[in-house]
Formats: structure tokens, sequence, C-alpha cells
């Protein structure tokens, strides 16, 4: 038994992950947990949406290595000066999301934008040589 | 026959005990909570605070934070995608209703020709009533929108002086 810090965000995720597993959901999804993504794949590119809202920009950490892309962060909460909790709904914490992308991509031309809330990536293919036909001789 | 007699007062006797402290526990804990309410100032507006359960059809409830202040009540209510332009506040009576519009998505296309391979955003418009109390001064409430994340600043009303009317007596 590993000792952590309770993390809700990775609770989430792995009950998502059990209940998939009993209903025998085997197909894996692409990513599990917070932030929620929207994955596009246009044939060129992919084009990932990440709702982030209230983030500073340094605090979203970005990165891309062969088909995972990992998008990883803190959030905390802000409290005005002398200001007493009544409600607290909104989501804080660290969030580590990995997402497994189908095929490769050119990570030195992904390119993102944070605007509204929304974390906006495009991810270019990396397109491999196309099937080339060997004769047989 | 007298040591049943005995025995029954006995039970009868600690019966009446036992009811007799769940009813001073039941005192004091009202008390107890009467106070707490009064130094928190809770009774003054909160719980007006309606966490509204709206249907889906009407929209996406944001999560809302709510904090009090001395002068006045913050709401941080969180609407990622939704621009400066989309938000719609209004007020009605003591229903304050939050709409905020989420459009254009993916690089300001609303549609965008591809395979959706993971589609866990919420793609339809934020919907939120609160019930303010009469504390809160409708009139000069601000709002403010940055990032996905609406600041409302809702402030109380300057309440009046109790004024002590001494009784004479003729």
């Amino acid at each position: 038994m590993q000792v952590t810090l309770w993390d809700a965000f990775q609770e989430f995720a792995e009950f998502h992950r059990t209940v998939d597993r009993m209903l025998g959901r085997t197909r894996q999804r692409v990513s599990y947990g917070y932030p929620p993504i929207d994955l596009i794949d246009t044939g060129d590119a992919f084009l990932l949406s990440a709702f982030l809202p209230g983030m500073q920009r340094d605090q979203i950490h970005l990165s891309v290595s062969g088909m995972t892309v990992t998008l990883k962060g803190s959030r905390e909460p802000v409290v005005p000066a002398g200001a007493s909790p009544i409600l607290r709904e909104r989501l804080y914490g660290n969030f580590n999301k990995s997402i497994h992308l189908p095929e490769p991509v050119r990570e030195e031309e992904v390119n993102a934008q944070y605007t509204d809330g929304v974390l906006r990536v495009t991810l270019p293919k990396r397109h491999l040589l196309g099937p080339r036909t060997i004769s047989v001789e | 026959m007298e040591g049943k007699e005995g025995w029954k007062k006995y039970a009868n006797g600690q019966m009446s005990k036992c009811a007799n402290y769940a009813l001073r526990i039941t005192h004091y804990a009202l008390r107890f909570t009467f106070h707490v309410s009064r130094f928190t100032h809770k009774e003054n507006y909160m719980l007006a605070f309606n966490i509204s359960s709206q249907p889906a059809q009407q929209g996406l409830t944001p999560f809302i934070d709510v904090y009090e202040m001395e002068d006045n009540v913050i709401v941080l209510a969180d609407m990622p995608g939704v621009s400066r332009e989309e938000v719609d506040i209004s007020v009605v009576d003591n229903r304050l209703t939050i709409r905020g519009r989420c459009r254009g998505l993916m690089n300001q296309n609303p549609t965008v020709d591809g395979l959706r391979l993971a589609r866990e955003c919420p793609h339809c418009d934020y919907y939120r009533v609160l019930k303010v109390s009469d504390v809160i001064d409708t009139e000069g409430i601000q709002a403010r929108m940055q990032d996905g994340v609406l600041t409302l600043t809702l402030p109380k009303r300057k309440m009046v002086q109790t004024v002590e009317i001494p009784i004479s007596i003729e």
C-alpha cells in the first residue's frame, strides 16, 4: 500500500476507470480525469481544447512526447482578503492528465493558446511515409 | 410481587431521568446553534442563496464560490469558453440569473470538420439562478469576466441603526 497525498482529481479518474472495467469497456479512452478535453482529428493535425478556467498562464504545463500529451498544473483558490467562504463548489488542486494520441505529432510545431478559460492546442501530425509496396521477386 | 413493583418503579424512574436528560441536551443544543448562527451572521442573508436545481434543458450549471465580506458578497462562477460579450446577468426581484453562451470552441469555428476522438467538454450554455436576500443592494451589482471566471460583487445595503424607544409610564 502506498501512502500518498490524497488527490481528488485522481480519485475520480480511478473511479471512472474502475467502472469502465466493470462494465466491460476494455477499449481505452483517450484520457481520464480533469480537465475535460475535446480532441478532433482534422487529417493534418489534432486540435485539442481543454476547459481550464481561472488559470494563470505560468501555472499550466503542457508537454508533448511521442504520442502522449501531458497537461498538468495547479489551481489555487483566490480568496478575497478578509472574506469568509459560504459556498465552495469550484475545483482546486493539482491535476495531471495524459492524453494518448493515435498518431505521432511534430513536437516542435505544436502551438497553444489560452483564451477565456480554454486552452487550445494545435498538434500537426508527423506524417510517416506512406506504405511502400515491395514487389516480391 | 413487591420485588416486581419495585423494579417497575425503578425502571420508570430511570426512563424519566433519560427523558429529562434528552430534553436538557436538546435544549442546550438549540441554544448553542442559535448563538453560533448569530455569531456567523448566517441568518442575515445566507441560505437565501438557493442552490437551484434547474433541469438540464435550461443549461449547464456552473460551479460557484461564494464569499462574504463586510460590505459585499462576492460570487465567482466558472464558465470556461464564455467570452465577456456572451455573458448575460439579470436581476428580477430577488432572483439573479447568470447565463453564458458557449460558442465557437475550436479555433473560433463552431464546427470543425474532423473526427471527434474525445468529447468531454460541455457544449451547451451555462445557466444558473441564485436567490439573493433583501440585504443585497441589487442596483449596485458589478460583474467582471476574465479567463472564463465571472466575478460578481454584490454590495450589501447599509443597515439602518435600530433606535431604542423608551417607554414612559404615565
